[in-house]
């Protein structure tokens, strides 16, 4: 959850880019209303049915505390016509981008590279 | 009569306590500075953490080498095994498969379902409104 607190303070960098930060969790829904309610500049999707992270493979099995499967830390950038710009999976789950990284990475992308 | 006596003394008792409370200290110090870390909003992977466990123990291991006590060998052993485990986790149960798709660049997202927190309808049409977005898929909320 400090991945979102952080990317939620920095929505204004997002908002100049008219770009918009997505948030997928295997969360079911009222646990991402809440999440919601905590980021109100993210956009939070319950994916409990895995429909999204199955469609991109990102499950990280048995990962959860109590044995259960979770989404792996992945960042997809996507333009605006859907097609898939950038990719990133740390190699830990202890490592996350920051949003100056993600901000980076956007402006690449954003500048045709 | 000659009294004996068994307590061993003081600079003998205190040979090496300094070792033992700095290895207690180092060994331990890893958990707090994660959590500032964390509060910090620096998402790095803490290799610090066993690091200084590590040196936590050895430490403790030459107090234990200057003198033998029940309480030094417990402490050794804990924060031996605290190593131990942080670096389990740090180097084998942290690890990630590396990321090959299918959402591969330069491809359309793959067609998908969802819902959002509000319980809305969310899919692969939704990301084609003309604006970047950046997915970011998480743990969530433990």
């Amino acid at each position: 959850m400090a991945e979102l607190g952080q990317l939620e303070k920095a929505y204004q960098e997002f908002d100049k880019r008219q770009a918009r930060v997505i948030a997928v969790s295997l969360d079911d829904q009222s646990t991402s209303a809440a999440t919601q309610a905590d980021f109100p500049h993210l956009l939070v999707l319950s994916d409990k049915d895995r429909g999204l992270v199955n469609a991109v493979q990102v499950i990280h099995e048995k990962s959860s505390p109590d044995g259960g499967d979770s989404a792996a830390p992945t960042t997809i950038i996507v333009d605006g016509d859907g097609t898939v710009r950038w990719t990133f999976r740390p190699d830990r789950f202890l490592r996350r981008l920051s949003p100056a990284e993600v901000v980076a990475a956007l402006d690449k992308q954003l500048a045709g590279d | 009569m000659t009294d004996v006596s068994t307590i061993a003394p003081a600079t003998d008792r205190s040979r090496g306590r300094g070792l033992l409370w700095a290895g207690i200290a180092v060994g331990l110090l890893g958990v707090p500075l994660y959590c500032v870390q964390i509060t910090m909003g620096m998402l790095t992977v803490p290799w610090y953490q066993p690091a200084m466990a590590t040196l936590g123990a050895l430490l403790l291991l030459r107090a234990v080498a200057r003198r033998r006590s029940i309480t030094r060998v417990i402490a050794l052993v804990v924060i031996a095994v605290f190593a131990g485990l942080d670096w389990y986790l740090v180097v084998s149960v942290s690890k990630l498969p590396s990321y090959e798709g299918p959402a591969r660049v330069g491809q359309k997202m793959p067609a998908f379902s969802t819902a959002k927190a509000d319980g809305g309808p969310f899919t692969e049409k939704d990301l084609q409104d003309g604006k970047f977005k950046v997915l970011v898929f998480n743990r969530g909320r433990w």
